[in-house]
C-alpha cells in the first residue's frame, strides 16, 4: 500500500508540475483517440443508419456479424493489420508501421463495430410514427431520414463516446502497431506498460489516474446521454 | 373527383385487410370512414395518404392514376396530410414541431411565425407554443398534430379516429376545428371513427367497413340504443321502440350508457318463427314492407316498430321466397351489431 501511496504522491506533483513528458504521452493519446472515432464515426455511422433504417435480407445476419465483431480482441486486429502493414506486407511500401496512422488504422477497425452497432440499438429505439409524421408532412427520405437521426441524437453521441472510451484504454494496437516511440506513438496505455516493465511506478500511476479521470469523465457524458434517451423515450 | 378507386386490395402474408371493389370521393366534402377495430380503416387512410402502396388495383387522385413510387408519392403528400390516431411529436417545442412542415416548403422565418400564432390560436393552444412537445397531455398532444397538420394547408386531411382517448371537452374541440377547416378552408375531410354521432353530425358522406370490405348498410339500421343492464358476456340495450337487443360484452359500447348502434343487414336472418338454440336471443317480429331487388340480393324492410333493412343472398332467397305484408320474425346475432 505504500507503495500505491507514494505512487500517487508523486503522480500528483508530476502532474502539477506541468511535466512536459507527461503532457506529450496524453496529446498523443488525445490525438490518434480523436481520430479514430472521427474517422470510424464516418464509416459506422452510415453504416449503423443504413442497416437500423432499410429492410433488406440478410440484416440479421450482419448485425449478428457486428455484434460478434465486437469481442474482437485489440491483438487480433493488431496481428492482422500488422500482416498488412509491414515491410512484407501489401501496404509495406506506405512505411505505416509503428506511426500514429498506423495505430490509427487498427483503432478505427476495432471501433467501427462498436459505432454501428450502437447506432442500430439508437436508430431501432426511435418509434416507427416519426416517419410517417415527417412523410406526411412533407418530407422525402432525406429530410426524413434527417429526422430519425436527429431523434436518435442522444443514443448516437452516446455511440461515439463509448468508442472514444474503448479506443483511449486500448493497449493491444498501440503496442503493436505503433511500437511505443517516445513522442510519436507513445500513449498513455503503452507509456503505463512500459514504465511497469521499468519498474518505474511513478509515472505510470500518474498516467493511470489521468486515464481514469479521463474514463469517469467519458462514462459521466455517457450516462447524461443515455438518461436523456430514457427520457425521451417515455 | 378526389379520389377514385377500383379493386383495391391490401393483403400482409394470408390476410386481406382490405378489398374494395368501387369507392369514389369527391372534393371540398366531409367522409366519415366507420368500422369495427380491424376492419381495415387505418390502412385505407394510410393508402389515402399515399404513406403505403395497395398490393393490387387502381386508385385515382384528382383525376390521375397514381403509379405509387417514390418521386410521385412525395409530389402526392404535399397535398394531403394523415393526422394519426396516436399521433407523435417531434422533440422539442411546440413551434418546431408546427415549423417543420413550413421549413420543409421554405417558408420565410416571418410567415412561419405568424402560420404557428393563427394555427395555434384555432386549437385554442397559443400559450403552449414555446412548451415542450413531450410535456403535453394526450388530448394537447392530438390537438398541437392536429394545428401541425394544418399548417400546411393540405388540400386533403385524413384523420385516424381523431377524438379517440381525448376527453369529451377536447373531442368537441377537434370536432368543431375540423368543421370550420373543412367550411373556410374548403379542405376535403377524411375521418375514421368509431362513433355514428359523429358520422351523423358532421359527414356528408359515411363509408362503413367491415372486414376490410365497403358495407353495404349506409345509414342502414342506424338507432339510439340505451344500455339497460349487463349480465355476464350479455348487454342489454333498450331501442327507440320497445324492441331490446342483446349484444356481446366484447361488441358493447364501453363507457357510455346512450349511443348509436348499427345492425349489419347481412348479419339479419329471417324466419317464420322465433328460431331455437343461439338465434333465439334476439327475436324480432315484423312484417315485411318493401322488397327490392339489389347487387346479388334481395333487400328487404321489415316493420317491428323501427323500419329494419334486412339484405339476403339471392339463392337463400329463392330457397323461401317472401312476401309483403307476410309476418316474419328477424334473428340478430349477439355480435351483428357495431356501436357508436
Amino acid at each position: 500500500m505504500e507503495l500505491l501511496f507514494d505512487s500517487l504522491h508523486s503522480a500528483f506533483l508530476l502532474f502539477i508540475s506541468l511535466d512536459p513528458d507527461l503532457f506529450e504521452i496524453v496529446g498523443v493519446s488525445l490525438t490518434v483517440a480523436s481520430l479514430s472515432t472521427l474517422i470510424a464515426s464516418v464509416i459506422g455511422l452510415p453504416c449503423g443508419f443504413l442497416i437500423a433504417f432499410k429492410n433488406f435480407a440478410g440484416k440479421r445476419f450482419v448485425i449478428t456479424v457486428l455484434n460478434t465483431l465486437l469481442a474482437l480482441p485489440t491483438v487480433v486486429i493488431g496481428l492482422v493489420v500488422y500482416s498488412f502493414i509491414s515491410r512484407r506486407g501489401i501496404f509495406g511500401p506506405l512505411e505505416l508501421l509503428y506511426t500514429q496512422k498506423a495505430i490509427i488504422i487498427g483503432q478505427v477497425i476495432l471501433i467501427v463495430p462498436v459505432i454501428a452497432t450502437l447506432t442500430i440499438a439508437a436508430i431501432s429505439r426511435i418509434d416507427k410514427r416519426y416517419r410517417s409524421t415527417a412523410l406526411t408532412l412533407g418530407a422525402n427520405e432525406l429530410e426524413m431520414a434527417v429526422v430519425i437521426f436527429l431523434e436518435a441524437k442522444y443514443g448516437i453521441i452516446a455511440a461515439l463516446i463509448a468508442a472514444f472510451g474503448r479506443v483511449i484504454a486500448e493497449v493491444g494496437i498501440s503496442m503493436m502497431l505503433g511500437g511505443n516511440a517516445k513522442g510519436f506513438t507513445r500513449t498513455m496505455t503503452t507509456a503505463m506498460a512500459l514504465e511497469y516493465d521499468k519498474g518505474e511506478f511513478v509515472l505510470a500511476v500518474a498516467l493511470g489516474c489521468i486515464l481514469l479521470a479521463f474514463a469517469f469523465f467519458i462514462n459521466m457524458l455517457f450516462h447524461f446521454f443515455q438518461g436523456r434517451t430514457d427520457i425521451d423515450a417515455v | 373527383m378526389l379520389y377514385k378507386i377500383r379493386d383495391l386490395k391490401r393483403v400482409h402474408g394470408d390476410n386481406t385487410i382490405l378489398d374494395i371493389d368501387a369507392l369514389e370521393l369527391d372534393s371540398g366534402r366531409i367522409y366519415t370512414l366507420i368500422g369495427p377495430n380491424g376492419a381495415g380503416k387505418t390502412t385505407l387512410l394510410n393508402i389515402l395518404a399515399f404513406l403505403d402502396m395497395p398490393t393490387a388495383g387502381k386508385v385515382r387522385f384528382q383525376g390521375k392514376p397514381v403509379r405509387f413510387s417514390n418521386g410521385e408519392l412525395y409530389q402526392l403528400r404535399q397535398k394531403v396530410s394523415l393526422l394519426a390516431q396516436y399521433p407523435i411529436l417531434f422533440t422539442g417545442s411546440v413551434r418546431k414541431n408546427i415549423e417543420y412542415g413550413l421549413k420543409l416548403r421554405r417558408v420565410a422565418a416571418p410567415a412561419r411565425r405568424d402560420v404557428v400564432e393563427r394555427v395555434l390560436e384555432m386549437v385554442g393552444m397559443s400559450r403552449f407554443v414555446e412548451a415542450d412537445a413531450h410535456k403535453l397531455s394526450g388530448g394537447e398532444t392530438k390537438r398541437v398534430a392536429l394545428a401541425r397538420a394544418l399548417a400546411i394547408e393540405p388540400q386533403v386531411l385524413l384523420c385516424d379516429e381523431p377524438t379517440a382517448n381525448v376527453d369529451t371537452e377536447n373531442q368537441e374541440i377537434i370536432l368543431e376545428i375540423l368543421k370550420r377547416c373543412n367550411r373556410e378552408q374548403n379542405v376535403s375531410l377524411i375521418f375514421a371513427t368509431h362513433y355514428l354521432s359523429q358520422s351523423t353530425r358532421l359527414a356528408d358522406s359515411t363509408i362503413i367497413l367491415q372486414n376490410g370490405r365497403l358495407s353495404s348498410g349506409r345509414r342502414e339500421n342506424v338507432f339510439q340504443a340505451t344500455l339497460m343492464e349487463k349480465h355476464g358476456g350479455l348487454w342489454l340495450y333498450q331501442l327507440d321502440s320497445s324492441l331490446t337487443l342483446q349484444v356481446a360484452a366484447e361488441q358493447a359500447a364501453q363507457g357510455v350508457e346512450s349511443c348509436s348502434v348499427n345492425i349489419d343487414p347481412k348479419r339479419i336472418t329471417l324466419h317464420r318463427t322465433a328460431p331455437a338454440g343461439e338465434r333465439a336471443v334476439n327475436c324480432w317480429s315484423g312484417t315485411i314492407k318493401k322488397l327490392e331487388r339489389v347487387n346479388g340480393g334481395i333487400k328487404m324492410t321489415v316493420d317491428c316498430g323501427l323500419q329494419v333493412q334486412v339484405l339476403q343472398p339471392l339463392v337463400e332467397y329463392q330457397r323461401e321466397p317472401r312476401a309483403l305484408d307476410e309476418q316474419v320474425v328477424l334473428a340478430i346475432p349477439v355480435d351483428g351489431a357495431m356501436f357508436r
